[in-house]
């Protein structure tokens, strides 16, 4: 209730501060009445170039949109150490990691229209889109190629001895030494 | 330094791979149960002079024992070596000692109550005569082959000898003492008999010869009344008599004149275990007893008819002789009756009737103890059946125990999954079948359901009745039995339950429950003898028809030789019951030809019985049960057979043709494997269990390929032994030839040489590996060898084997181990899906029964341990094989004579049943690679219970309490 009626009075002036609440400290200064006098100090002639921040922000979102781009790539080379430092071994910690390596690309490609795809906007946002794409792939990559030197990867005929079915027989024979 | 290392790696692979058995200290007996025999007894005496609790007993299976005549269990048993050298020839009993001579040339005294040895004394003379013992005064006379030696009682020093004169040429079989002089009687076949008289001092009083030109190998003589040589001659129909204390010459009774219509062909002594001096028993025909005795004129006369009788027994009580009969009275049911010698009266009051089980075949033997209790005779009699079952009557003519001794003899045994029960099987029959409509189905579920629910109002209606006792025709073994034998033969849970059924020597097939060793059904085939395989005996002994295909009832075949025509005899039964199937006669079928070779089909037919094929010695193919001629005929193209010939080391392979309307077996291939030099012969020959599942049909190696396993169904283990003649630069020494054969092409896979080395050896074949052991004569150990069998890094064919077309040469690897003991057999652990490591499991000739993990036994082993090899988890090669006492499935539980050892699979991958036979029997099981799909006796389900039960409750509260100070935090 008491932020609608804040809301309904918020056009108007209120200099007792009756209505005021706690932490409204800012009072708003466009008042609705439409013939009061100027401020002071208030031109209409003082020019805010518009056009030049226009032009250095969409420089600053495709820069931004670039960091954003680019992240997953550069995240190659802290991959490439961590792998290093885990190990070839099988054992909790390097599963976690490996484990992580893949869940964190393909997080970044589930959620990436939700999260940075919002982010990377301007002039070549499908370049930096591809481009964040292909980051994510990399770093894919690079988590089944550790797989695969840690060997977790069925790639050899042992892994899929298990499923080779015995072989049928297909003489029957018997017999002994002589009765 | 380095090598220290080393030591250690190795210490930690072996402690990585011994899987620890051991048990703990309450779990012995909980898993395992063992049975000690005494085997067929051959000599018996009751305890003197006058309690009769005890029997001492001598057998076969050269074993001295003590019985508690009460009971009927083991006060101390004496088990001698295997073979010629442990049997005991003859044992006497005069109240303080013991007396036994073995193996004709060993004599050594005993002390009845503890079976402490005094002490012992070797003859000489041949070890292949059977020597004979004595006392005579304070003396123990012995005689040997070619001496009689007289030896004090309490200390076996300052004894004489007598050398026995010509004892080359004369045969001396009997010792008997009478009146202080010890007689020594000698024979010579178809000439004479040489009799010496001693005195107690050694000095030989006398030496005749009487001529007896009526002895024959076949001459059965035996002293009698004490004094006098009783022979039964079959030649002319008559009773030769020789008084020994004035041996003049023979007296002859002719048969005819005793009065009985018989010939000699049908008589026969009945063997008595004790002597008396009143008159001799023999059976006359089938259904007769006669008592003869011998008159001061060396003429013997008949002193009593007994025409009802079976079996007979002279007793001497208090200065009075009686007989002791048992005398058919109907259906297994005999009576009792002793009588006064002088007065030929019945002494016992009453008619004393006793139930005497038919499968136990004829009383053979009979001993009897007497004694007085208030003012009554009252009797023990032991009864020696045919089937080798010692049993104990007592006084009211009821048995008090029975020893199955014919469990000694094993000569085939298997294990059979009990039957689901008969609602469970519907379950299964509903999902059987496909071509069932909804309706029918429906109506079926609803059909077995309301089975189900009878049967379940029915037990609860039992339990509230509380339960009945069936009437047990006699008190089988003690009380306590009783309860779990009426349990219901049907599966467990994990069919870790099953029937062990055994075929033994004397004829009897026996079924065994598995859990506790309990005989829950018992036949008598006594026609039926066991073939002689390597010099074993060995009956042929097959599940036809298993469990699984409920309503078919399973089926079990026993083969054997018929006892007295040699040709071939079938039984067939029921294995969970014991009931032969319908057309099978009681005492088996007698097939009307003799076998050459005998084996199992791998397929069955319709009815899910695979059919036993049978080779007669014309080669000519007959199938068991004979229906399925027609099925084996359809199957024909692929069955094949070998027969090897032992002694001439042959090997013949035959496939099966129709030959004029008939099934013949014709000749394929021939390889001999003969030397004549080193004069080989074949001492086993081991093929792979029918039955085996492979579960991995490869092998992984470290950089992770597969060696693929050679997995040839087809292939046999052949070992021979020789021996190399002696030449001018060196001595004999004994060779060992083992070769792989394909038995349906003839082609010898692989052959391996062993010089100086001997057998006995012992195979296992299994998957794609061999294992055996040898006694290495240079270096004088044993040693256990390993071959494994490799197709390659391809596999020819992934589909289907055939040894058409199977790779040529396998590659074979083998590798040589030392094993510090000495052992009786071995064979390998069995598991339902072969996916469990394989364990070897040996029987030790010290009694233990030692499992060892395969891969010790592994030819991949390295020599120097790499990062590779590490990898796919090999040992470091090290000659000696570890014996862990660990291993040692028995822990203290000493097995004797141990004939061989049966595996057998469960319905839990991870554990097999072990059956170990021979004069004991123990069973256990055993889990190889440790019990890895059932959770441990000590996992505490009630706490994890409890605290998810807890944690859910926590949560449950804690979201309630959490949505309320939520609401809470709304109205602020």
């Amino acid at each position: 209730m008491a932020s609608r009626s804040r809301k309904f009075h918020k056009w108007t002036i209120d200099f007792t501060g009756a209505n005021r609440a706690k932490g409204d400290k800012q009072v708003a200064l466009v008042s609705s009445y439409q013939n009061l006098a100027r401020p002071c100090g208030y031109s209409d002639s003082v020019n805010v170039k518009e056009v030049d921040r226009k032009e250095a922000d969409s420089q600053l979102i495709v820069k931004k949109s670039w960091d954003v781009a680019l992240a997953p790539l550069k995240q190659i080379p802290m991959n490439f150490f961590i792998m290093w430092m885990a190990g070839n071994t099988i054992s909790i910690f390097p599963i976690m990691m490996v484990g992580m390596m893949f869940f964190k690309p393909i997080q970044a490609l589930m959620s990436a229209s939700n999260t940075a795809f919002k982010m990377i906007e301007g002039s070549q946002a499908i370049l930096q889109k591809f481009v964040y794409m292909f980051g994510n792939v990399v770093c894919l990559g690079l988590a089944v190629y550790k797989c695969q030197t840690m060997g977790l990867l069925p790639t050899t005929p042992s892994d899929w001895l298990a499923f080779v079915e015995p072989q049928t027989r297909m003489e029957f024979s018997g017999g002994g030494a002589m009765l | 330094m380095a090598a220290t290392g080393m030591n250690f790696q190795l210490l930690f692979y072996f402690a990585c791979l011994s899987v620890i058995y051991a048990l703990y200290e309450d779990q012995i007996g909980k898993f395992d149960w063992r049975q000690q025999y005494i085997g067929k007894v051959n000599r018996l005496y009751w305890e003197q002079p006058t309690s009769g609790k005890r029997l001492f007993v001598s057998t076969e299976k050269n074993v001295i024992t003590s019985l508690n005549s009460a009971s009927g269990k083991i006060v101390w048993r004496k088990v001698f070596e295997e073979g010629r050298r442990g049997e005991v020839d003859d044992m006497v009993h005069n109240g303080d000692v013991l007396a036994t001579v073995h193996a004709g040339r060993r004599v050594a005294t005993w002390h009845p109550a503890s079976g402490n040895q005094h002490w012992e004394i070797f003859m000489d003379g041949d070890d292949t005569h059977k020597g004979s013992v004595r006392f005579v005064g304070d003396l123990v006379v012995a005689l040997s082959s070619s001496k009689v030696y007289g030896i004090p009682l309490k200390v076996a020093k300052d004894f004489w000898e007598v050398e026995l004169p010509n004892s080359d040429t004369v045969n001396y079989k009997i010792l008997e003492v009478y009146d202080g002089k010890t007689y020594a009687v000698g024979m010579t076949l178809g000439s004479e008999v040489k009799v010496l008289s001693i005195g107690q001092d050694g000095a030989v009083l006398s030496t005749k010869s009487i001529l007896a030109g009526f002895l024959r190998q076949n001459t059965e003589c035996r002293v009698v009344q004490g004094y006098y040589l009783m022979c039964l001659c079959k030649m002319t129909d008559s009773i030769q008599v020789l008084n020994l204390q004035n041996p003049k010459g023979f007296v002859a009774t002719s048969i005819q004149d005793l009065g009985v219509q018989e010939n000699s062909e049908s008589i026969y002594w009945i063997k008595s275990f004790n002597s008396n001096e009143v008159g001799e028993i023999i059976r006359v025909g089938n259904d007769m007893i006669v008592i003869v005795n011998v008159g001061t004129n060396g003429r013997v006369s008949l002193m009593k008819q007994l025409p009802k009788s079976v079996i007979a027994d002279i007793v001497n009580y208090e200065d009075k002789t009686y007989i002791v009969s048992l005398e058919q009275t109907g259906h297994e049911e005999y009576g009792v009756s002793l009588y006064d010698m002088s007065s030929w009266e019945q002494v016992l009051d009453h008619n004393h009737r006793l139930h005497y089980a038919s499968h136990h075949g004829l009383p053979e033997q009979i001993s009897c103890f007497l004694a007085h209790r208030s003012g009554k005779i009252v009797y023990k009699i032991v009864v020696l059946s045919q089937d080798y079952s010692l049993q104990l009557i007592h006084k009211t003519g009821k048995i008090a125990w029975r020893r199955d001794e014919f469990m000694a003899y094993p000569t085939a045994v298997e294990m059979v999954d009990l039957p689901v029960s008969e609602n469970q099987a519907k379950f299964e029959d509903e999902f059987g079948s496909h071509d069932d409509n909804v309706m029918t189905m429906f109506v079926k579920r609803v059909k077995t359901q309301l089975s189900q629910l009878q049967t379940f109002v029915i037990q609860q209606i039992q339990k509230l009745r509380g339960v009945k006792h069936h009437s047990v025709v006699i008190e089988e073994g003690g009380d306590d039995d009783d309860v779990d034998d009426e349990e219901d033969l049907l599966r467990d849970e994990f069919s870790l339950h099953k029937m062990i059924v055994m075929a033994t020597t004397p004829g009897k097939i026996v079924g065994m429950r598995s859990i506790n060793g309990h005989i829950a059904w018992q036949h008598f085939v006594p026609e039926l003898n066991p073939f002689d395989r390597f010099g074993k005996e060995k009956v042929i002994l097959h599940v036809q028809r298993t469990t699984a295909h409920f309503p078919h009832l399973p089926q079990c075949v026993v083969l054997g030789k018929n006892k007295v025509s040699g040709r071939a005899h079938v039984f067939a039964f029921n294995p969970i019951n014991g009931q032969r199937i319908s057309q099978m006669p009681v005492g088996g079928l007698h097939l009307p030809y003799n076998i050459v070779q005998s084996f199992l089909l791998g397929e069955w037919d319709k009815d899910f019985m695979k059919p036993l094929i049978l080779v007669d010695d014309s080669y000519s193919v007959h199938t068991f049960p004979s229906t399925a001629q027609s099925f084996v005929t359809e199957q024909s193209f692929n069955i094949y057979m070998y027969v090897s010939d032992i002694d001439n080391g042959m090997i013949s392979g035959y496939r099966i043709i129709k030959q004029q309307n008939k099934l013949v077996a014709d000749n394929v291939w021939k390889v001999n494997i003969q030397n004549q030099r080193q004069n080989l012969k074949i001492t086993s020959i081991v093929a792979k269990k029918a039955n085996e599942h492979i579960h991995s049909q490869g092998r992984v190696l470290g950089d992770r390929s597969v060696l693929y396993k050679y997995l040839n169904p087809n292939l046999i283990a052949v070992v021979t032994q020789g021996e190399e003649p002696a030449t001018s630069q060196q001595k004999a020494y004994p060779v060992i030839n083992i070769y792989l054969i394909d038995v349906i092409t003839g082609h010898i896979i692989f052959h391996d040489n062993h010089r100086k080395a001997q057998g006995p050896v012992h195979v296992i074949h299994s998957e794609n590996w061999v294992v055996y052991n040898y006694y290495n004569t240079k270096q004088r150990r044993h040693e256990m060898a390993a071959l494994e069998m490799y197709e390659g890094k391809n596999q020819s064919n992934s589909t289907v084997f055939s040894s058409f077309t199977a790779p040529h040469q396998p590659l074979v690897m083998r590798q040589s181990f030392i094993f510090p003991l000495p052992m009786y057999t071995m064979t390998t652990s069995d598991t339902e899906k072969g996916i469990t490591a394989k364990d070897i499991i040996v029987g030790l000739k010290n009694g233990g029964i030692f499992t060892l993990p395969k891969a010790f036994l592994d030819p991949r082993r390295p020599l120097a341990p790499t990062q590779e090899t590490q990898e796919e988890g090999t040992l470091p090669y090290i000659p000696e094989l570890p014996v862990h006492t660990e291993g040692m499935i028995n822990y203290n539980q000493t097995l004797y004579h141990i004939q061989g050892i049966h595996t057998s699979p469960t319905g839990l991958e991870s554990t097999c049943l072990v059956l170990s036979y021979g004069l004991d029997l123990f069973h256990t099981r055993i889990q190889p690679s440790k019990m890895f799909d059932v959770l441990k006796e000590d996992f505490e389900h009630w706490l994890i219970a409890s605290v998810v039960l807890s944690m859910l409750v926590a949560s449950f509260i804690t979201q309630k309490l959490a949505s309320r100070k939520a609401l809470n935090r709304q109205w602020k």
